[in-house]
């Protein structure tokens, strides 16, 4: 009988042992994932059909009165969709001097639908809202010449890096 | 990296500490064990206090004896996950098995005893299903939204365990064990959204290599 109860504490202490250090081993309690969502949109010229920086004055969400992007060029850009709507707009404005010096603005619209879906992603981060385009359009065509979707499924994104996901969108620009 | 160097080093352990006790002493083969022998997982009844009651499950071994050293095993259990959060509530459960063999590693101190430590492998599968709803989930340059239900979605695993493990009978024909386990994912499971939080009888959804450790009451069933 003593032998037995020192064999049971003798093997109940290397489990206390084992059991610590795989709880050390399997602490994880932080978000290292993103559950941001965003059509990665990239500029092409439509003379050559290749990527090409286009100077913007504006990007902004219809509906929102916050900018996205302010007087920048852009190659690419991050355009996150609604969550709770199947249709998301951005208006486009850029601004040129003519030859009579008068500032001419152009503004066209890119209207992108598609069918929401929604994603666990962890414990920690919780869910995301994906998204997959069922078509993507200009609307005014005074920047824009076309449209198109070169990859429907919109994932999540990471803000830390550069643009690290598959093209979703082309505008091939003016 | 980290739990691969800690599943090694804890293998070092256990092997080391039970090896290392009595070399003086003389050696004699295992009493060959008559009928099966029947378990609980006493870790996996333990689930709702270490997970802030968010999982619960069970767990029953079965072992026999084959010939030699050589153990068949098989074990089957239960889990269930329930995650409640601010921005979404988490709902997964399924049923798991495993299949393996076990290989008793020392001979016993003395004569008649049926105390082993042993090396096993297992092939485990597991089928399960998850689903989320009252979910929030961030628009940033948007307003946050209550986002659609994650539906009711069925999924499937494999995965392969190398494992150490230890039985010792305290009382006539009642074992203690303990078992310490590496476990490889061999078959994803499959859902183009989501990432599973847990795969019963494996481990976390997100992770291709995963440890895992059991305490087990075992008893003999003599026939």
């Amino acid at each position: 009988m003593i032998q037995c109860v020192q064999k049971g504490t003798k093997y109940f202490s290397r489990g206390l042992m084992a059991v610590l250090i795989v709880l050390l081993c399997a602490c994880e309690e932080f978000c290292e994932e993103s559950n941001r969502t965003a059509a990665v949109v990239n500029f092409y010229s439509a003379e050559t059909e290749l990527p090409a920086a286009t100077r913007i004055d504006a990007i902004q969400g219809l509906g929102n009165d916050s900018v996205l992007f302010l007087n920048t060029s852009l190659q690419s850009a991050l355009l996150p969709l609604k969550p709770d709507a199947d249709t998301t707009a951005y208006i486009i404005r850029t601004s040129m001097v003519a030859a009579n010096d008068v500032t001419v603005t152009e503004t066209d619209t890119l209207i992108i639908v598609y069918t929401r879906h929604t994603g666990f992603i962890s414990s920690e981060c919780g869910c995301a809202g994906f998204a997959e385009i069922t078509i993507a359009y200009a609307a005014g065509r005074r920047i824009i010449d076309s449209v198109t979707v070169s990859n429907p499924n919109v994932r999540t994104v990471s803000y830390r890096s550069q643009v690290i996901n598959a093209e979703n969108i082309r505008l091939y620009c003016r | 990296m980290r739990k691969i160097s800690g599943f090694i080093a804890v293998s070092i352990l256990l092997l080391a500490s039970v090896c290392c006790n009595g070399q003086d002493t003389m050696r004699y083969p295992i009493n060959a064990m008559k009928g099966i022998r029947v378990g609980v997982d006493l870790s996996k009844l333990a689930l709702p206090l270490l997970s802030r009651h968010e999982r619960m499950g069970f767990e029953i071994t079965v072992d026999k004896h084959v010939k030699g050293n050589f153990f068949a095993t098989a074990e089957a259990g239960w889990l269930q996950t329930d995650l409640s959060r601010e921005t979404y509530h988490y709902m997964s459960s399924g049923f798991y098995g495993k299949i393996g063999i076990d290989y008793n590693l020392l001979k016993s101190r003395r004569p008649g005893s049926n105390d082993i430590l042993y090396g096993g492998l297992r092939y485990g599968m597991s089928v399960f299903s998850h689903k989320g709803e009252d979910i929030t989930v961030p628009g940033y340059y948007w307003e946050n939204a209550t986002a659609q239900d994650i539906p009711q979605t069925v999924m499937s695993s494999g995965w392969i365990e190398f494992l150490l493990g230890i039985k010792a009978e305290v009382i006539k024909n009642f074992y203690i064990g303990m078992t310490f386990r590496g476990k490889f994912r061999i078959a994803k499971p499959k859902d183009n959204y989501s990432t599973p939080y847990f795969i019963p009888g494996y481990g976390s959804g997100s992770a291709g290599f995963a440890l895992g450790l059991n305490y087990y009451l075992s008893y003999n069933i003599r026939f």
